[in-house]
């Protein structure tokens, strides 16, 4: 092979390996409803530096009533504190919708928890939604990238002030 | 004559790889106007305004409420709401991503809650999700829109006194 040949050889190659076909959403879904599952098993299991593993290097993540939670470093700590927080007993995403475009997707989760609250005896369940925006990394890989959820349970309703006699 | 050879395939691999321009600035001014009207409607106590830069059957996630599907379930809320409070403030700062036909719009803001019963006014400062679909039309309408609160929860009252 001349070495034209094989310099047009490769360039074709490199070509075609650029220009990706779209993804299909149905198969993005599965794969990141595989990542959730994941997601859900490591929190479960109280695993927060495998958690980490799910997140891209910048990661910006927004729990309600809590500053924004930005870069690995925090996340970890966020993390840690609260799968420390209890003694979580199960944890299920369900997908409401995906969007991709490229090398990233958006999501809308519900999740259903149950956890028991550190000193507590009895399980408190919760539940909600949450928003994913996902990057796929150029070895395939899926990670997430912002992240925002809320509780759709109310939040209880403060007694009444203390009446001074 | 072997350039041409090797030219012609990669000209035609270019041209089928290449993705057209996109100017998004248009798109994102579009989307802004969005923004800047759901805020104005929230603010006025506009119910009716509020809802048409919905789409009809957006799914709206507000924190420690249950999820509210459609336009109707928003009418109602967004009522309830201004019949409680009066609201000063808005947006302060927004990041929007085009995709073709869905737009993230990631937004901050800095809302003053007053009751209308009396009371102490309420400082919150949200962060939140628009995404926005391009309809037939070409609008651009919200589809989904999740927030919470950087406010920290206020501490329970301290126990009473005897």
């Amino acid at each position: 092979m001349s070495n034209r040949l094989a310099a047009g050889v490769a360039l074709g190659t490199a070509l075609l390996i650029s220009c990706k076909p779209a993804p299909d959403p149905a198969d993005v879904q599965r794969v990141l409803d595989s990542l959730l599952r994941d997601h859900a098993r490591l929190f479960v299991a109280g695993q927060a530096d495998s958690l980490l593993a799910v997140y891209t290097d910048d990661p910006v993540v927004y729990s309600n009533h809590a500053p924004p939670v930005r870069g690995r470093t925090d996340l970890r700590v966020f993390l840690e504190a609260f799968t420390s927080a209890g003694d979580v007993r199960s944890l299920e995403y369900q997908t409401r919708e995906l969007a991709v475009s490229g090398d990233s997707a958006w999501q809308i989760v519900t999740y259903r928890v149950s956890f028991v609250p550190t000193g507590a005896t009895e399980a408190v369940a919760d539940s909600g939604t949450g928003f994913a925006l996902w990057l796929r990394r150029p070895d395939n890989v899926w990670l997430i990238h912002r992240d925002i959820f809320n509780s759709s349970v109310p939040l209880p309703v403060p007694a009444p002030p203390p009446v001074r006699r | 004559m072997t350039r041409a050879l090797f030219a012609g395939p990669c000209l035609v691999l270019l041209a089928a790889c290449a993705k057209p321009p996109v100017d998004t600035a248009a798109d994102v001014a579009a989307i802004n106007a969005v923004r800047e009207r759901e805020m104005a409607a929230f603010k006025g106590g506009m119910p009716d305004s509020l809802v048409a830069v919905f789409a009809a059957d957006a799914v709206i996630m507000p924190p420690n409420e249950p999820q509210l599907n459609g336009a109707a379930a928003f009418r109602a809320w967004a009522a309830a709401a201004d019949s409680m409070f009066t609201v000063e403030g808005g947006y302060t700062e927004s990041s929007v991503t085009v995709a073709g036909d869905w737009a993230i719009d990631r937004y901050t803001g800095a809302l003053t809650m007053t009751p209308k019963a009396g009371g102490a006014a309420m400082q919150e400062r949200v962060r939140g999700v628009h995404i926005l679909q391009r309809q037939a039309d070409g609008r651009w309408l919200i589809t989904s829109d999740i927030w919470n609160s950087e406010t920290p929860l206020a501490p329970p009252p301290p126990p009473a006194r005897r």
